[in-house]
């Protein structure tokens, strides 16, 4: 479509990102991230999604462990976490993540026990997911920096 | 069908698959449950039976809130139009029905009074007055008349009967009558004086008296003509008849005109009064429709109370609760002056009657008295002329009697005489002559007369009757006696009877002959008629004695008596006779000489009818006193007029009270449901702000467990499925989408219905937001085959401020809506103007609008000028009831642009019976369950909510068949081109590149031709159009002359106007053109573009490979692809610098800043310090409010400080407090000079600006942010924009 000829990686990603924006994984805010990758800081996206991976799974360690206690009435707690989960969450533009965050949240500030567990669920599921096609996504990227060479600036 | 799926899925899934299945089934389950806890049912059976009814279902439940929600607004608006407009419609004309009628009461009431008076007055007068007076008049006239037309008779028949001419002494003695034959002649010359004569018949005699001197000069007169008195008296009874009868009619003429005025006079009181009560009714109607006017006012003034708009819940409350109050007050006050009303009208009847029933009684007493006395002067006037009569005959006696000797008068001449002058005194039964005779003298008398005396036998005369005075004792002896000498025939059974021995003439005649005048006895039986009478008696006296004689001189000069004796019951009747109207009244004459016990001389029993009137009777005996009372026989009828006039009054003042009191029942009713509907109203608005809000939570809570069921249908998809399970896994997912998509639009409503949707002003690059747009509609339209483009006009800036989110969204939908209806041909046009382009002149226009409006003109000459060759509508209809457009009204700034964009489809269109309710949300052209087209039907009406939202308009054309043209109208600002450059940076230099390049447009369609124009512009290039091949052969040589040609970079050709031999030549053409340019410069072949919508691969390649094309360019265009194919084709080797001019303001406004960053969440620390560092700022971070407030505890070195807001232990709000603490002490500090500004970095007054990231913006913690001492606010996913203009207030004055 774009007809840059047969640059197959920059259209799987593309498609890829297309793919991720149309199902509403992503919003426009990684656009934003994207947009400031430059030469000064050429893995600024994959650095920044680093850090987010990594405080995630420690925020989502945290809340598995605290609606798995037994005696378990910390919800205060627990929306830090999210809070916390979902201003990262929406820093790098994961879009249903956020929402599972604020849905999340909304169960526990119900003290809705079952809610919060089928939450963290569906949570651990979306941030899997996120995390599978972020991969994925970099694979390609590394993949077609080699390949190019060269680096197209992203569109809009 | 899910389920059916599942179970399948179940049975043929790989090991793995059971996990993701079952998570989708549990996802489903939440779902469900979600939805039963919110009852609704339906929705939770449809998404049992399959998603797709699942999705109706939802459709259907938002329906019918939204439906209850209209209906309960429906009836609050129809409500307020009502009450907002009471004199409009038919509502008014009922009003001035209601008037009219009112009106026409009063007029008709008014009417039948002045009827009544009138015919009252007219009819009672006539029949009163008429008969009474002006009859009676002539009646008395004529009788008087008669009489002395008598007199001359009798005259004339004593003149016969005694042979005797010496009558000069008669003459002499009738002086008086003559005289009134005179005056009769007199009368007849001079009837007017005659009349007044008449009148004063008193006086008559008076002056009878006085003409007596003059008799001696007739009498010569007449005793020369003693024959012709013969002839003239009977001239006289002939001509005067005559002459009478005209005299009456004269009189009566006088009468009439009499009556007349009196009718006259009459009617004007009866008119004044008629007048009285009408003005009365007049003010009385005045009043009241004044009363009703200010009952208005004070409505209108109360409702205008109402219908402020309210300010606040509150006070929309009280003020309910007011009106909850104020219309029992009201309404009693109303009723109080309305009874006050009724109770004055009923008085005012009252009085009415009571006046009007006053005056007829007046009237009727005053008819009564006239009458009466009328009929009393009658009496009178009869019985004197009687008395003058028997007078006369008195002194006829003592002349022919007494003087002459022999005596010329025996019985048998004066019973002759009598007789024959009867009728000259119609009420004497008789008249009789007695002689004084002394004691002395009885016996010489009696024998000169051959019989005795005779005695009256007895005191009961009735028994007189059938005596012979034969059979009467003769009279005792008495000192002298009075007989009867002469009598009349009718009673000379008396003569011989001595009067003296009878009780009664024996007084009468004493009396008579000491007074000299005529006597009158008691009433007593008379005979024979056996009537009440009276006898009259006069004395005749041997010389003439002086008026002033003593009683004894006239006993001494007595001669004799005359009687006669008077039926008083026949006078009156006969006078009676004489008078019309006798019947309606009641007469009697009482002698009440004796007053205690009168005697009736005339009329019936008494029966009471209320009213008598007396009137005296003088009979010239001063001694007796007789009286005339006059009744009416009737007793007085009902008062009709009175009644009348009254009970209409009180009909009419009831009828009005009526009137007013169902109006004012009928306002009171509508007070109320007007507070009720209110109440109605207000509970509606909440349970329509209730239930858009529900749907609102609804809605987000539905779409979070969505989301897991399509993230794991997705995942699903993607694991090892064969080729059925994948399609059940997409169908699923497919339907999964759908209802996502239906609830961001149910949401989306919802918010903008409960008011919570706001629109932010931005500024946008309008070009690049509908590139986006239609390349992401692309896909749909290529897989129908629809062409899609935009145009923007070049008179809208490039940059404006608005909502480019919410005016992505309404484009989206038109065009998504478009694609939805159009079918394998046909296009989809998308354009944007400004409003005034529109209104302006057609040569004004640009080519596209003016081809757009003027094809419709002249469609009949060629095939259709639209994007694709289709007809479609004729679009300015779309925009005709647009009442914004043209108003550049006074809100104008300079910077306001409107702009109008349209969407045009050559689709199925809309029917005609659903045109009107295509903007109603959910509601379908086809609605029906076997319509051809899904989809919910929300997007028209989301489209039509955010239009209003922004202040634009929104309409549409369409004609089935044909096609449809949606347009809308916004007011948006320009913007700077510098405000926003970032997307545009990217082509910056490419922009540079192709400046004054020059590029031809072969296409066979004028606007497909524009548009692709346009997109060249955008680049700078210039673009001349060719609509055919051929006509472009002769471009490159016509171009030859002018320098154009050499900067002829590429030529676009539409596939339409493609065909292969007409291309080679055209290709020749411009190689050989080429050829002998290059000799002169070397230059480059221009590069040929293929432009199509839609072409497979394979015969893209076979043209690229044939060399016949460069590239092969896609429609619809994107900027980007543009600039990065022509880049490629020309091969200018440039590649883009990475350069982004945006950044590098932001840069050189951030450079060298220092700035902290406060966040607790390393993800959002990472990315504002890359955001921030790109712009060349220097970023410390730190990750608590603590650290902060460390950092920045002065003196310190920070420029900028951007502080999250939720952060555990000590939260941005706290410590921006503790910041702003701090730093106002040392202001204080440098103030008081306690530390000098060395110590704090020379900086005399410490501000730090601190900006709040936050995640939601949401009014109350902005508030709460401004509130602590922060400067500003950034929401938190930074964009770069946002970051620029808010840092941009803080640096660039510093």
């Amino acid at each position: 479509m774009l007809g840059l000829g047969a640059d197959r990686l920059w259209a799987d990603m593309n498609r890829l990102l297309a793919l991720l924006f149309h199902q509403g994984v992503l919003d426009e805010q990684f656009v934003q991230l994207q947009q400031l990758q430059d030469e000064s800081s050429p893995n600024f996206v994959c650095e920044v999604v680093t850090i987010y991976f990594h405080e995630s799974e420690k925020l989502l360690k945290n809340l598995r462990g605290l609606l798995m206690e037994r005696e378990f009435s910390d919800y205060k707690k627990m929306g830090i976490h999210l809070n916390q989960f979902m201003g990262s969450s929406s820093s790098i533009g994961a879009k249903r993540v956020r929402n599972v965050c604020v849905a999340f949240r909304a169960a526990s500030e119900q003290n809705n026990r079952a809610g919060c567990l089928r939450a963290l669920e569906l949570l651990e599921h979306e941030y899997c997911y996120l995390k599978n096609k972020l991969h994925e996504l970099f694979h390609i990227e590394q993949q077609r920096l080699l390949a190019a060479g060269v680096r197209y600036p992203m569109q809009n | 069908m899910i389920g059916a799926g599942f179970v399948k899925i179940e049975t043929e899934f790989p090991a793995f698959s059971p996990f993701f299945l079952w998570r989708v089934f549990h996802k489903a389950l939440v779902l469900l449950s979600l939805l039963r806890s919110c009852g609704l049912s339906q929705a939770f059976k449809g998404l049992r039976e399959d998603s797709h009814i699942y999705r109706c279902a939802l459709v259907r439940m938002s329906m019918s809130c939204e439906l209850s929600g209209l209906t309960g607004r429906l009836p609050a608006c129809f409500k307020l139009k009502t009450a907002t407009e009471p004199s409009h419609g038919p509502n008014s004309a009922r009003h001035w029905r209601r008037k009219f009628l009112f009106l026409l009461l009063i007029l008709v009431a008014l009417g039948s009074i002045c009827f009544l008076s009138r015919f009252h007055g007219r009819t009672s007068r006539v029949k009163n007055k008429t008969p009474n007076s002006c009859k009676g008049k002539a009646q008395i006239l004529l009788q008087e008349f008669n009489i002395s037309g008598n007199h001359l008779h009798a005259l004339a028949s004593l003149f016969s009967t005694s042979d005797q001419l010496i009558s000069l002494h008669c003459t002499k003695e009738l002086g008086p009558k003559m005289l009134l034959s005179d005056g009769i002649t007199c009368a007849l010359r001079l009837p007017c004086s005659e009349v007044e004569a008449f009148h004063k018949q008193h006086r008559w005699i008076a002056e009878n008296d006085e003409h007596r001197d003059q008799c001696p000069v007739q009498d010569e007169c007449i005793t020369r003509k003693v024959g012709m008195p013969m002839l003239d008296d009977h001239s006289v009874p002939f001509i005067s008849p005559s002459k009478i009868s005209t005299t009456p009619a004269n009189h009566q003429n006088e009468m009439l005109s009499e009556t007349l005025a009196f009718f006259e006079k009459e009617y004007c009181v009866s008119f004044c009064t008629f007048v009285k009560a009408s003005w009365l009714l007049l003010v009385v109607a005045v009043s009241c429709k004044m009363s009703g006017l200010l009952l208005k006012l004070w409505r209108n003034q109360r409702k205008k109370v109402i219908n402020q708009p309210p300010v606040a819940q509150q006070q929309q409350q009280q003020k309910q609760q007011q009106q909850v109050h104020s219309p029992p007050k009201a309404g009693k006050w109303r009723k109080k002056l309305l009874l006050v009303f009724v109770l004055l009208g009923i008085a005012m009847s009252i009085w009415l009657f009571w006046y009007l029933n006053e005056e007829i009684v007046l009237r009727r007493e005053e008819t009564l008295a006239n009458m009466c006395d009328e009929r009393a002067r009658m009496l009178q006037d009869q019985f004197n002329v009687s008395k003058n009569h028997v007078q006369a005959l008195a002194i006829l006696v003592s002349t022919f009697h007494h003087r002459k000797h022999p005596s010329a008068i025996d019985q048998k001449t004066f019973g002759e005489y009598t007789e024959r002058t009867a009728f000259e005194r119609p009420l004497t039964s008789g008249v009789a002559y007695a002689l004084k005779v002394l004691h002395s003298e009885r016996e010489q008398f009696e024998n000169l007369h051959g019989w005795v005396i005779k005695k009256m036998e007895t005191e009961d005369q009735t028994l007189v009757q059938d005596c012979i005075p034969e059979n009467l004792d003769p009279a005792p002896v008495q000192d002298e006696y009075a007989p009867v000498i002469f009598s009349q025939e009718t009673v000379s059974h008396i003569v011989s009877i001595d009067m003296m021995s009878g009780k009664e003439d024996r007084e009468n005649i004493l009396r008579a002959r000491a007074t000299g005048k005529g006597v009158l006895t008691s009433p007593f039986k008379l005979l024979k008629s056996n009537h009440l009478g009276v006898i009259l008696t006069f004395a005749v006296y041997d010389t003439d004695l002086p008026s002033d004689a003593t009683p004894e001189q006239r006993v001494e000069a007595t001669l004799g008596y005359m009687g006669a004796s008077y039926d008083v019951p026949s006078l009156v009747e006969k006078l009676l006779h004489q008078l019309a109207s006798k019947q309606m009244i009641l007469v009697n004459v009482y002698d009440s000489t004796n007053a205690s016990s009168p005697i009736n001389m005339y009329g019936t029993e008494i029966t009471d009818t209320g009213l008598l009137h007396i009137s005296n009777l003088d009979f010239g005996d001063p001694l007796r006193k007789h009286e005339m009372h006059c009744r009416f026989k009737q007793k007085p009828p009902l008062p009709w007029t009175a009644i009348n006039a009254s009970a209409g009054l009180l009909v009419i003042t009831l009828l009005v009270e009526h009137i007013f009191y169902a109006a004012i029942s009928r306002i009171e009713k509508v007070e109320d449901d007007y507070c009720k509907m209110e109440e109605l109203k207000v509970r509606a608005e909440a349970a329509d702000v209730a239930k858009s809000q529900f749907l609102a939570t609804v809605s987000h809570e539905i779409r979070t467990p969505m989301n897991g069921v399509l993230g794991m249908l997705q995942m699903l998809m993607d694991t090892d499925l064969d080729a059925n399970q994948l399609d059940f896994a997409q169908t699923a997912h497919n339907s999964g989408k759908d209802l996502i998509s239906l609830i961001n639009e149910v949401l989306d409503r919802a918010k903008i219905e409960s008011g919570r949707l706001e629109l932010e002003a931005v500024p946008f690059d309008i070009r690049a937001g509908l590139d986006n747009v239609l390349s992401l509609l692309s896909g749909k339209s290529k897989e129908k085959g629809i062409e899609l483009a935009v145009y923007v006009s070049n008179q809208v800036p490039e940059v404006i401020i608005g909502d480019p989110g919410r005016f992505r969204q309404i484009i989206t939908n038109l065009v998504g809506n478009s694609i939805k209806f159009t079918n394998d041909k046909g296009h989809i046009f998308v354009s944007v103007h400004l409003a005034d382009e529109v209104l302006g002149a057609p040569n004004n226009m640009d080519e596209v609008l003016r081809q757009g409006l003027s094809f419709v003109q002249d469609n009949y000459d060629k095939p259709c000028n639209s994007l694709s060759g289709i007809p479609v509508v004729e679009r300015w209809k779309s925009w005709e009831h647009f009442k914004k457009l043209s108003s550049r009204n006074s809100m104008e700034e300079p910077e306001m642009i409107r702009l109008l964009v349209t969407v045009e489809d050559t689709g199925v269109g809309i029917p005609l019976e659903a045109q009107s309710r295509i903007f109603t949300p959910f509601m379908q052209a086809d609605s029906s369950t076997s319509r051809t087209y899904g989809g919910t039907g929300i997007g028209l009406s989301i489209c039509k909510c955010l239009v209003d939202l922004m202040g634009g308009e929104i309409g549409f054309v369409s004609e089935p068949g044909i096609g449809s043209t949606f347009s809308f109208t916004g007011p948006f600002r320009k913007g700077e081109k510098t405000s926003l450059d970032a997307t545009w940076q990217q082509y910056g230099p490419a922009v540079l590149e192709f400046q004054g390049l020059r590029a031809l447009v072969i296409d066979n369609r004028a606007i497909r031709a524009e548009v692709t124009r346009y997109y060249l512009q955008r680049l700078g290039i210039t673009a001349d159009i060719a609509f055919s091949l051929k006509s472009a052969c002769s471009y490159p040589s016509s171009a030859c002359n002018t320098r154009v040609s050499t900067n002829l970079a590429m030529v676009l050709i539409e596939k339409d106007a493609w065909d292969k031999e007409t291309a080679l030549l055209f290709f020749h053409s411009v190689k050989d053109h080429m050829r002998k340019i290059t000799k002169e410069v070397p230059i480059n072949r221009p590069k040929i573009f293929l432009l199509a919508t839609d072409i497979s691969p394979t015969e893209c390649s076979e043209l690229k490979s044939a060399a016949f094309v460069d590239n092969v360019l896609i429609k619809p265009f994107r900027l980007s692809a543009l600039v990065a194919c022509f880049q490629e084709a020309l091969g200018s080797g440039m590649k883009r610098k990475v350069n982004r001019k945006k950044a590098s303001d932001l840069g050189n406004l951030l450079r060298e800043k220092r700035i902290l960053v406060v966040d607790d969440i390393a993800v959002n620390r990472k990315v504002a310090e890359g955001c921030l560092a790109k712009c060349g700022a220097i970023v410390t971070c730190v990750e608590s409010g603590k650290a902060a407030l460390a950092m920045l505890n002065p003196p310190h070195n920070f420029d900028a400080c951007f502080m999250d807001l939720q952060m555990p232990e000590m939260d941005g709000f706290e410590a921006t407090r503790q910041i702003r603490c701090v730093e106002c002490k040392v202001n204080e500090k440098i103030a008081s000079g306690e530390a000098s500004i060395e110590m704090f970095g020379n900086v005399a007054h410490w501000h730090t600006p601190i900006l709040a990231m936050t995640a939601d913006v949401i009014e109350a913690s902005i508030e709460e942010c401004m509130k602590c001492g922060m400067d500003d606010y950034v929401a938190k996913p930074f964009e770069l924009g946002e970051l620029y203009s808010t840092l941009a207030r803080f640096f660039e004055n510093g």
